[in-house]
């Protein structure tokens, strides 16, 4: 039975909480290939995206499960805001839960703020990305997208490859794929792969040549530009001669290894453009994949027991 | 059934064997055309039964009749009401149901809230030329203005009591029983 | 007007006893086993213990400047309440306390409360930008008694230097806010397993240790007096236990958080922002340094680092 108010942090979730998830989201695919593509399950409730962080892949994403749900969508970001003037983020929320929403999908800028949203509305809380903490829909439908291409998610070769340090993704598939027994290998430039990662139980590696043997699952993270800004690494060229994905790369990994990305992909960087005809097409369907999750993880915190 | 206990069997084996052929026949009888035929089992008891259906017409006019399955779960009034978030299953309706004679089939009718949220999603799907409701048993207490088109078997029951079908599919065994609160 | 206090465990510097206090119109006259007499007030402190009036060394008043926060009749009442008959008031107010005459208004402010004792600290530098020196014979002269940019460090060597040799022509103590900012710049919590977890902003130890570790060389160099504030890391300590051996004008303080929470603590509190304190916490480890350094003497004092904010949220 579903237990849970709010949707903050893999690390909160059991695996019967990402199972229960999985098992509605491969509905509300199907639902999402109908010729009415909406049902009526959360007529009558509220969502709020509160966005305090830009994004237009997850905003839109959860936008669209909310309206396929039937639900009534806010949009509210911190461009548009009261913020601007002055505003504190609490009384932003305090004003909001003048609307009583059932809903608020968040994202903050600050690791971990999720509890301060909780203290003021009395709304199902759904992490949308808090600082380089979790973004938990993401690394769900990263898990969801594998188990459909895979058949399991048990004792597979997990490997993330980036800016591990300041990266939401990232920690949110580590712990999310370690709940199905799974390894996971971390593999970035010295500087961005944190100290004492190893401690939450993943290799680290700083040579994408050795790191990628035997993998079968590869999630490349995107680079920022800013973080080059700050010396995290010298040049992009340094990068991408030793990081980036490329034809020859992958031979190393498992036959049949599924490479994916949150996107956007900054082609020639992360991943070479010689390998987009052949992995293009998975990584959209990963993108896909995160309506359906999406509107698993809405269902569950607006048809939620009262009490929780 | 928790805080229940079996009154009495109302059909048996064989009753719910004859009860279905018959309720074939009349569905045929309705529409002499089977490839207008569409059946949709609501889940879950609904698909055993459809799937019983369609082997039946089958057998007697040697049609595939297609055969969906719907789950009305994200379609139900009560879904915020009741609770823990209900689990939706599947539904899997891999043909078009525009201009078909749709047949839906559930085990037992009693408020009509589940046909009311079938009929919705149904609409959702497309525009069939009809749709016809088949039921195994209807016993009763209608809450909403439907009625089935064929019925296996009427059963006044008491509204404190519970019918239940029981499938050799998931219940290993074939029975209607009615279902008393137990005084434990 | 008399009173006495029966029955205390008396704490001295060197030494604990049971003896009862009679105190006599503000001063404390006999200090003895079982004192007789009559008194206007007797207080019963069996099984209590009895301390001097603490001295704080490091506390923020924040006035001049956001009396919304504290002002001095409010930090005296706190003060007081706490056992505490003097304070040390760092400068970072505003505007900052770097001149004669705020060092002269704060002691004469903080007199017509009289609740304790303030004593102002002046800032090392003009507006504790780290550019000039303040004028510290002036300050000495009006009543300041050492020297802090608290809040940040002197970043240039040089001029740290040039304070700390010219500090002892006033006998100023140099104290020294130990904090690479570049090392912590952007960060709220100690570098470790949490930071890593929960992809917070981290300030690693050695962003203490590393200044700690110049300010010392510095004051060797010129034989200066120098302590340190709120000592919060193993590292720092074990450089601190160290050049005392040999350095005598070296003096340091922590702060009751360093020894009595750790960053695990902060995750436990589910990230509640009463944990957030600069230094951040640190781990375990540091912690067990700091109560053995106590213990051992190579930490000096407590200090409290008491630095109240007004409620806002970010």
């Amino acid at each position: 039975m579903w237990d849970k108010k709010h949707i903050i942090a893999i690390k909160e979730l059991e695996r019967r909480h990402i199972e229960a998830i999985f098992n509605l989201a491969r509905n509300f695919k199907e639902l999402s290939q109908r010729e009415i593509k909406k049902t009526p399950a959360l007529r009558g409730k509220t969502v709020v995206n509160l966005f305090f962080e830009n994004s237009t892949r997850t905003r839109t994403s959860f936008e669209l499960a909310a309206k396929r749900l039937s639900a009534d969508v806010l949009n509210f970001s911190a461009s548009m805001s009261s913020l601007s003037k002055g505003e504190s983020i609490v009384d932003t929320i305090k004003n909001l839960e003048s609307y009583h929403p059932d809903i608020i999908v968040a994202r903050v800028g600050f690791s971990a703020s999720m509890r301060t949203f909780m203290r003021y509305t009395d709304a199902s809380i759904i992490n949308a990305g808090d600082g380089a903490n979790e973004h938990p829909t993401q690394a769900l439908l990263d898990m969801f997208t594998v188990e459909e291409a895979k058949g399991t998610l048990e004792s597979l070769k997990v490997l993330i490859v980036g800016d591990i340090r300041h990266s939401r993704v990232a920690r949110s598939n580590i712990f999310g794929f370690q709940k199905f027994s799974s390894s996971i290998r971390v593999c970035g430039p010295t500087t961005l792969v944190p100290y004492e990662f190893h401690k939450i139980g993943v290799e680290v590696f700083d040579d994408l040549d050795k790191a990628l043997d035997d993998v079968d699952v590869i999630i490349m993270l995107r680079i920022q530009r800013e973080r080059q800004e700050s010396s995290f690494f010298p040049s992009l060229r340094e990068y991408v001669e030793r990081f980036s994905l490329t034809p020859g790369r992958i031979k190393k990994a498992k036959k049949g290894c599924l490479i994916m990305h949150p996107g956007p992909i900054n082609w020639d960087i992360e991943i070479s453009s010689a390998l987009k005809e052949r992995l293009h097409p998975f990584i959209l369907h990963q993108a896909g994949n995160g309506l359906a999750v999406r509107m698993a993880v809405l269902y569950l915190a607006g048809t939620r027991r009262k009490e929780l | 059934m928790e805080g229940f206990k079996d009154k009495t069997r109302v059909l048996s084996p064989q009753d719910i064997k004859r009860v279905l052929y018959r309720l074939a026949h009349q569905i045929l009888e309705k529409t002499p055309d089977s490839n207008k035929l569409a059946l949709l089992g609501i889940q879950t008891r609904g698909v055993f039964l459809a799937r019983r259906i369609k082997a039946i017409i089958k057998e007697i006019e040697g049609t595939d009749v297609p055969l969906g399955i719907l789950d009305i779960t994200l379609y139900r009034d009560d879904l915020t009401a009741i609770g823990p978030s209900p689990l939706v299953k599947e539904t899997k309706i891999n043909f078009s149901i525009d201009n078909k004679v749709v047949v839906l089939i559930d085990d037992v009718l009693f408020t009509g809230r589940t046909i009311r949220a079938a009929l919705d999603e149904i609409m959702d799907f497309g525009r069939p030329q009809k749709v016809e409701l088949v039921v195994l048993v209807d016993r009763g207490y209608r809450e909403l203005p439907i009625r089935a088109d064929f019925v296996g078997k009427n059963i006044p029951t008491a509204q404190t009591e519970h019918v239940e079908v029981r499938l050799e599919e998931i219940d290993k065994k074939d029975e209607v029983v009615i279902l008393e609160k137990s005084n434990k | 007007m008399k009173i006495l206090i029966k029955g205390a465990k008396v704490v001295n510097n060197d030494d604990i006893f049971d003896a009862d206090i009679l105190i006599n119109n503000g001063k404390i006259i006999k200090v003895e086993k079982s004192i007789s007499g009559r008194a206007d007030k007797e207080i019963d402190a069996c099984g209590k213990h009895v301390f001097p009036g603490f001295i704080d060394i490091h506390t923020h008043l924040r006035t001049p400047g956001r009396e919304d926060e504290e002002d001095f009749l409010s930090g005296s009442k706190a003060a007081a309440h706490g056992g505490f008959t003097a304070v040390c008031c760092m400068p970072n107010t505003t505007p900052c306390v770097d001149n004669e005459g705020l060092i002269r208004w704060v002691i004469e402010e903080s007199k017509k409360i009289g609740l304790i004792d303030i004593y102002p600290i002046g800032a090392i530098t003009k507006n504790r930008k780290g550019e000039e020196l303040s004028e510290y014979g002036a300050m000495a002269k009006a009543g300041c008694l050492a020297l802090s940019d608290d809040g940040d460090s002197v970043e240039n060597g040089s001029l740290l230097r040039k304070a700390l040799e010219y500090a002892k022509m006033f006998n100023l103590l140099i104290i020294s806010h130990c904090e690479d900012k570049s090392l912590s710049a952007g960060g709220f919590i100690r570098e470790s397993f949490i930071s890593s977890k929960y992809g917070m902003r981290p300030v690693s130890d050695i962003s203490e240790s590393a200044i700690v570790y110049r300010d010392i060389a510095l004051a060797r160099y010129v034989d200066a007096r120098l302590h340190l504030a709120h000592i919060s890391s193993k590292k720092s300590i074990e450089i601190i236990s160290e050049a005392k051996k040999t350095f005598s004008k070296l003096s340091c303080e922590t702060a009751p958080h360093y020894f009595t929470l750790t960053v695990e603590d902060i995750e436990k509190s589910k990230f509640h922002g009463n944990f957030r304190v600069n230094p951040p916490l640190g781990e375990k480890h540091d912690l067990e340094a700091i109560r053995k350094a106590l213990k051992e003497g190579t930490i000096d004092c407590i200090a409290t680092d008491h630095a109240p904010h007004s409620k806002t949220f970010f």
